[in-house]
């Protein structure tokens, strides 16, 4: 197996999974496939898919920009993958977004409905149009070995002003995804949140889009098994050092004038987070890039890529969420199922890249005037189609069978699909609501549980023991654990005790004021003693008929909120504190401040 | 008039009729368990809640309404808008679903419906429709201590003040919401702290959507300066290109000539 085909079955594995999680995502909800909470409305998925996906796209335009309008003809060779990863870069943002937005088929709103003042319909408004000039410039591509040479012309025509056109909507649009998080002063901790957003993320688009053009061209002249533009990328990463101190001198010099320098040596974890995101995203790059042997090698220029990569990709994610923790406290980590998708959607950008690669000429012919006729063949072929080896001296394919390929990548596709639905959880199966299931835990010592039903730490403790003896012993199972209502493990509270959402067991306080006389009756009930804690009388006093059928229908009967929660408590408080002497253990302060 | 609701915490007795009020104005059934939600006890299905402090303290939450509201501000599409009466109002057909005014909102009121598969943004409208109708929002009306009462913005301010000045010890000498981030049309009037609404102790008087507007007005002449910049730099060079290939073909045009002619001789 080739290098690249070991590549396109794992990323066939993913996309797989991430298939089966897509169909989840859509028929069920956010709620059901996300971890994203009230606390936590944007998580991975625009923090790395977006935020970070738009920056990594950024090659594209800094290299269109050096080629066509600095005139720096060396860097053409890699010009036309870069345009392609920008493209595919895009496309995977936009697919990302409609994962994330939940009205996906709404996406076209800023079209027609216009909010200048909001900075998201501007990036909205800068990535649709930018998606569009380079699909434009990366068409060339697709058009020129075609027959439709006269489109090819047109396009080709267009060249300057879609160039010229792409770097004003790239500037326009990186700043912008800044501008985003200038509005959250509140949720963002001051180290990461800065009123000049913009700019560092502009300036920091700028040097990952270098870093990852270094970054794909090496791997792809890896997996292709070619020889590596090195000499190339040598003046990419030359010119990538002043864009990484300028970020470092942009980002520190920010702190200072706002004030919070000191705030990083606090030593809390924002600002370890903060000391190794700036070390990884502009101090390290910056001094390996200064280093002329980092620069030359490959070894030198993927460690240092690589880095520089991981290094403004946390900054993105730090800027659009963890950097929020402190204020939100939130405790949401991406779902399996998010994970999978981020994976996915790159997984089919690259499978789509390898596509392309292989079938269209991205590498661009240097001139057609420079390269004499007769050497035209077949070495071009090799180098303007990243296709694998072929050995022209035995004309033996050193690739894969075509079948061979299809069935592997069919099969890890399969494969991956079943496991990923095996591992869905319940709601995101059954859907959110009817998946609801209460947190049960085991109260320490007795036969008592703790119920969370609410989520919100209120635990009601529920004594099991008791249940099962008055529901009938073993007969009774069943009136709770049954296995006829659908999506139903045990019976809720409220279906036996039906009032249990009022206060205390049912009663009616304006039908007795009205029978027993209004006002003048309170008395009847309520003593004058106000430091008893019964401050009326036990409805037995007067319905002496009330409770003479109870061991027969206690099911019936069962207490209300308020009597059950006592006693389940009361019982057991009073006794200890006759054992162990301690007053207060009975006291109604003591549980009720 | 500018419709604005004023809350004295001192009055309120935590009896919830406004939350039960709103749910049955609005519809809005009954509350599942969500995940990790604020405390504050609102969601899709409660726009106002009841928080509850120590010494029987009752804060009631709900949408503030701002005048310059961060979540209009942010929405790519105009489904919030903040309507002249003093509402905040979303309109679910704009919508695409972003959640940038959830994240936006300094206060963190809208919710969101994770649970359904065509999810909207929930939160507070100050029961708009009921303000078109001359009538005053439900909760306002429901509640029975005249803790949470509706006006217009100015005589509320107004009333606050005038309570205050009758009671100096009762209360902290302040209308909340008066100029917090620009001021909000629900204001309060208490004894105790509540800065435990937003996300911070203290959210400043500056109202957040300058704060952005700052970086976006830079827009225009960005846009068309880089355009500028690139289109001056490509003629520059492109120029200069073409001028050293003329200059390098008539040279070699002179050279050649000076060959000929030498041949000639």
């Amino acid at each position: 197996m080739t290098r690249v085909a070991k590549v396109k079955t794992v990323l066939w594995f993913f996309t797989g999974m991430a298939t089966v999680v897509a169909i989840a995502r859509f028929m069920r909800g956010l709620g059901a496939t996300t971890a994203l909470s009230d606390r936590t409305p944007w998580g991975l998925w625009i923090g790395f898919d977006v935020v970070s996906g738009v920056a990594l796209a950024a090659g594209g335009f800094i290299l269109a920009g050096a080629v066509y309008i600095f005139h720096l003809e060396k860097y053409r060779p890699i010009l036309r993958p870069a345009i392609l990863t920008a493209f595919l870069g895009y496309g995977a943002v936009i697919v990302g977004l409609m994962f994330d937005i939940g009205l996906p088929w709404n996406i076209w709103h800023p079209l027609i409905y216009w909010q200048h003042h909001s900075a998201l319909f501007e990036v909205a408004w800068c990535v649709m149009l930018y998606f569009t000039v380079l699909a434009l410039e990366f068409s060339q591509v697709l058009f020129e070995k075609s027959r439709f040479q006269r489109i090819y012309r047109l396009l080709k025509s267009l060249t300057i002003p879609l160039v010229i056109a792409g770097i004003m909507l790239s500037t326009l649009h990186q700043s912008s995804l800044g501008t985003l998080f200038i509005i959250m002063p509140h949720r963002i901790h001051p180290l990461f949140f800065s009123p000049n957003q913009y700019v560092l993320f502009f300036v920091s688009a700028v040097a990952l889009g270098m870093m990852m053009v270094t970054l794909e061209s090496n791997i792809s002249s890896y997996l292709y098994e070619h020889k590596p533009q090195t000499n190339i990328l040598k003046g990419l990463c030359s010119a990538a050092r002043y864009v990484f101190l300028l970020y470092l001198v942009l980002k520190v010099g920010d702190l200072a004038v706002r004030g919070v320098l000191p705030k990083i040596f606090e030593f809390s974890w924002q600002s370890y987070l903060f000391m190794f995101e700036l070390a990884l995203s502009a101090v390290i790059p910056a001094v390996l890039l200064f280093i002329p042997s980092v620069r030359s090698t490959i070894k030198g220029q993927l460690w240092c890529a690589s880095l520089a990569v991981a290094g403004i990709i946390l900054n993105r994610i730090n800027v659009s969420g963890l950097s929020m923790i402190g204020t939100t406290r939130t405790d949401y980590f991406p779902s399996w199922t998010e994970l999978t998708i981020s994976i996915g959607i790159v997984s089919a950008a690259a499978l789509a890249f390898f596509f392309i690669m292989e079938n269209f000429p991205v590498h661009e012919e240097k001139d057609d005037k420079e390269i004499a006729g007769d050497e035209k063949g077949e070495e071009l072929e090799v180098v303007r189609f990243a296709l694998p080896p072929f050995d022209h001296s035995t004309e033996v394919w050193l690739g894969d069978f075509p079948a061979d390929a299809r069935r592997r990548y069919s099969g890890a596709f399969i494969i991956a699909a079943v496991l990923a639905f095996t591992l869905l959880p319940k709601s995101a199966i059954h859907g959110m609501q009817s998946a609801v299931v209460t947190p049960v835990y085991k109260a320490l010592g007795g036969d008592t549980l703790k119920i969370n039903g609410n989520r919100n730490n209120n635990i009601v403790v529920f004594n099991h023991a008791k249940h099962e003896k008055d529901t009938g012993e073993k007969k009774g199972c069943i009136k709770c654990h049954h296995i006829s209502k659908p999506n139903d493990e045990n019976t809720p509270c409220f279906e036996c005790h039906s009032d249990m959402f009022q206060k205390s067991s049912i009663f009616n306080h304006t039908y007795h004021q009205k029978k027993l006389k209004g006002n003048a009756s309170c008395k009847e009930c309520h003593k004058n003693d106000e430091l008893k804690i019964n401050v009326s009388r036990p409805c037995y006093d007067c319905h002496k008929e009330m409770f003479a059928e109870l061991p027969a229908a206690v099911y019936a009967l069962a207490s209300a909120y308020k009597d059950a929660m006592h006693g389940n408590c009361i019982p057991c408080h009073k006794d200890e504190s006759l054992k162990k002497g301690k007053k207060e253990l009975a006291i109604c302060s003591t549980c009720h401040p | 008039m500018k419709a604005a609701i004023l809350t004295d915490v001192t009055k309120c007795i935590g009896c919830e009729e406004c939350v039960a009020a709103c749910k049955k104005t609005n519809s809005l059934g009954d509350d599942l368990p969500v995940c990790d939600a604020p405390d504050d006890g609102l969601s899709a299905t409660r726009w106002t809640s009841v928080i509850r402090k120590p010494k029987k303290h009752y804060v009631r939450k709900q949408c503030r309404h701002c005048l310059n509201p961060a979540c209009v501000s942010v929405c790519p599409v105009g489904a919030l808008q903040k309507t002249s009466i003093g509402a905040v109002t979303y309109d679910s057909t704009k919508c695409i679903g972003c959640r940038y005014c959830m994240m936006a909102c300094p206060y963190g009121v809208p919710r969101y419906d994770w649970g359904k598969s065509v999810p909207y943004v929930r939160k507070c409208i100050l029961c708009y429709d009921r303000l078109i109708a001359g009538k005053q929002p439900a909760c306002t009306e429901a509640c029975p201590a005249e803790a949470t009462i509706f006006g217009d913005r100015g005589a509320l301010l107004a009333e606050g003040k005038r309570r205050i000045q009758a009671a100096p010890k009762k209360y902290i000498p302040m209308v909340f919401g008066e100029f917090e981030i620009g001021g909000t049309s629900v204001l309060y009037l208490s004894d105790i702290k509540l800065d435990f609404l937003g996300w911070q102790k203290d959210l400043g008087a500056e109202p957040l959507p300058e704060l952005t507007w700052n970086a976006i007005n830079k827009v225009p002449s960005m846009f068309f300066g880089v355009g500028l910049l690139m289109s001056g730099v490509y003629w520059v060079i492109d120029r200069r290109i073409k001028l050293q290939k003329v200059r390098m073909e008539s040279h070699e045009k002179a050279n050649s000539e000076v060959q000929d002619d030498d041949k000639g001789c």
